[in-house]
């Protein structure tokens, strides 16, 4: 008969008493959500892992302070908000040299920071980074999780219908400002 | 959520680029517990739930004591206008004083001499009275490490009532003369607080600057600089004989002149006024202290007969055209 899965609450308490494996599970169950949020309020897609890193380093060194060890989830999410939101200053502040009107311009950079090798793939990312908040989030969420409904909805915290009325606003957005600059990938096949 | 098919190549894009990151989890995961190695959760530190309530009531506190020292201040240090709309409304009130004026005159022409004068003086307002008593002492000299002997120049007294003829006495010389003028309320006596009084009373003055607080006779006291309108009366403060020699004017003209007053916070009314004249040789500084606000007094306080002994003159030595 198998173990159970250890719960949020679980591998706390072990991280706590000494289990580093322990925490590397934490990382494994909300790594995909971290980087949503981080990518998502930073805009920048091309520091997720190093954002994501340091969300999981700050929340092992406080996690002493964490008062409702089954709420692992929403107080590392908190964690990573801060965290990209830092990234956020520090990138505007980088960036300072550009003015309001070249944001558009200051995404595109950081798209190619991420994915300099495809085109498409840089159009795509700088097309969601102009998408409201909320939408990036969910838009990031799914596709860091596979494209599992269910769990990117449970992993920003909105039902599932919610979380469908959110991607289908974000995607027609998409589709709008994308529209036919982008080849579909049976064409690119094709042409290929 | 609008159908997609499996040719879409935005979803296609971002589920390529978001599993390119996803695809390196396991290096990320190493990479994370080896970072953790040297590192140990944070000890417990007190419970914020805990201190939360007692944070939230020091800034209760804290809030409250800040509005109630505003609160405070507001009554006890108003703006320059109030205070002097303040001290108009008490010296409106007021029904007589005495004070003593002390002056300084300096004149650096020449050798240089100094005369000071000090007024010892009762103004009443309703029925108004004046009398003051009037010593000027001259100073050869304005090296103050070897001045020359005082030499008294003035020892006058001088009473007025309302609707009779003044009298100024010369007790160095034993004489005296009637003041044909009447004083009233704005006829500047001499040597007296009453142009200031007077004027503010008017509302005739306006605030320059707020001095802040200075501790004067064992009182806390608030000082307004203010300016009188040039509309003033004009008054014959300061002693004749000491600026018409340098080629001033006897009649000072305090249009321009500014004062200051140093304001009891209790009862609105000034502990002090000072006020200075310069010019290109010469310096004269006022001071009107010893403030007795509404005082009540004797019925021959303001007595204008003369002494016996004295001889009459028909008219003031300091008279123009003597």
């Amino acid at each position: 008969m198998s173990q159970p899965e250890p719960s949020d609450a679980d591998d706390v308490r072990r991280t706590l008493a000494g289990d580093r494996e322990a925490f590397g599970r934490l990382f494994d169950r909300h790594a995909r959500m971290v980087r949503a949020v981080v990518v998502a309020v930073s805009g920048d897609f091309g520091g997720v892992e190093d954002l994501t890193q340091e969300t999981f380093f700050r929340a092992y060194r406080r996690l002493a302070s964490l008062q409702n060890i089954n709420n692992f989830r929403s107080w590392i999410q908190g964690i990573a908000r801060l965290v990209a939101r830092e990234r956020r200053r520090q990138f505007l502040d980088d960036h300072r040299r550009f003015e309001a009107d070249d944001i558009r311009l200051v995404v595109e950079i950081v798209a190619c920071d991420a994915v300099q090798q495809d085109e498409q793939q840089r159009r795509v990312l700088s097309a969601v980074a102009e998408l409201p908040e909320r939408e990036r989030l969910a838009v990031h969420a799914y596709f860091f999780q596979e494209k599992n409904a269910d769990q990117a909805a449970a992993a920003i915290g909105i039902s599932r219908s919610g979380f469908y009325a959110v991607m289908e606003r974000a995607m027609n957005r998409l589709r709008k400002r994308l529209g036919d600059t982008l080849p579909s990938i049976t064409n690119a096949r094709n042409e290929g | 959520m609008t159908p997609t098919t499996p040719d879409d190549p935005i979803m296609a894009s971002l589920a390529a680029t978001h599993s390119a990151v996803n695809a390196r989890h396991a290096q990320a995961r190493a990479l994370l517990l080896e970072s953790l190695v040297n590192e140990v959760p944070s000890p417990s530190r007190p419970r914020p739930v805990v201190a939360w309530p007692y944070i939230a009531g020091a800034i209760g506190l804290c809030t409250t004591a800040a509005a109630v020292a505003l609160a405070l201040w507001l009554v006890a240090a108003p703006s320059p206008a109030v205070a002097m709309e303040k001290l108009a409304k008490a010296l409106d009130q007021v029904t007589g004083y005495t004070y003593r004026m002390e002056m300084v005159y300096v004149s650096r022409k020449d050798r240089g001499r100094t005369v000071r004068q000090v007024t010892d003086g009762s103004w009443r307002t309703t029925p108004v009275g004046l009398h003051a008593i009037m010593h000027i002492v001259e100073t050869a000299g304005t090296n103050t490490e070897s001045p020359g002997a005082p030499k008294t120049l003035v020892d006058l007294e001088e009473s007025h009532q309302a609707n009779q003829p003044g009298i100024v006495i010369d007790h160095l010389k034993k004489e005296y003369w009637e003041v044909n003028e009447t004083v009233a309320a704005n006829s500047i006596p001499p040597g007296s607080p009453q142009v200031a009084v007077y004027m503010v009373q008017q509302r005739r003055g306006r605030v320059l600057q707020d001095l802040g607080e200075q501790r004067i006779d064992g009182h806390v006291a608030r000082g307004l600089e203010i300016m009188l309108d040039a509309s003033q009366p004009v008054s014959e403060l300061g002693p004749t004989s000491a600026e018409d020699k340098d080629g001033g004017t006897p009649a000072l003209d305090w249009r321009s002149t500014k004062f200051e007053v140093w304001i009891d916070p209790k009862t609105d009314l000034p502990i002090e006024f000072r006020c200075a004249r310069r010019g290109d040789d010469f310096e004269t500084t006022y001071r009107f202290t010893n403030l007795n606000w509404n005082v009540d007094f004797a019925a021959d306080a303001f007595d204008t007969r003369a002494p016996s002994g004295y001889t009459e003159l028909d008219k003031s030595p300091f008279a123009e055209g003597e």
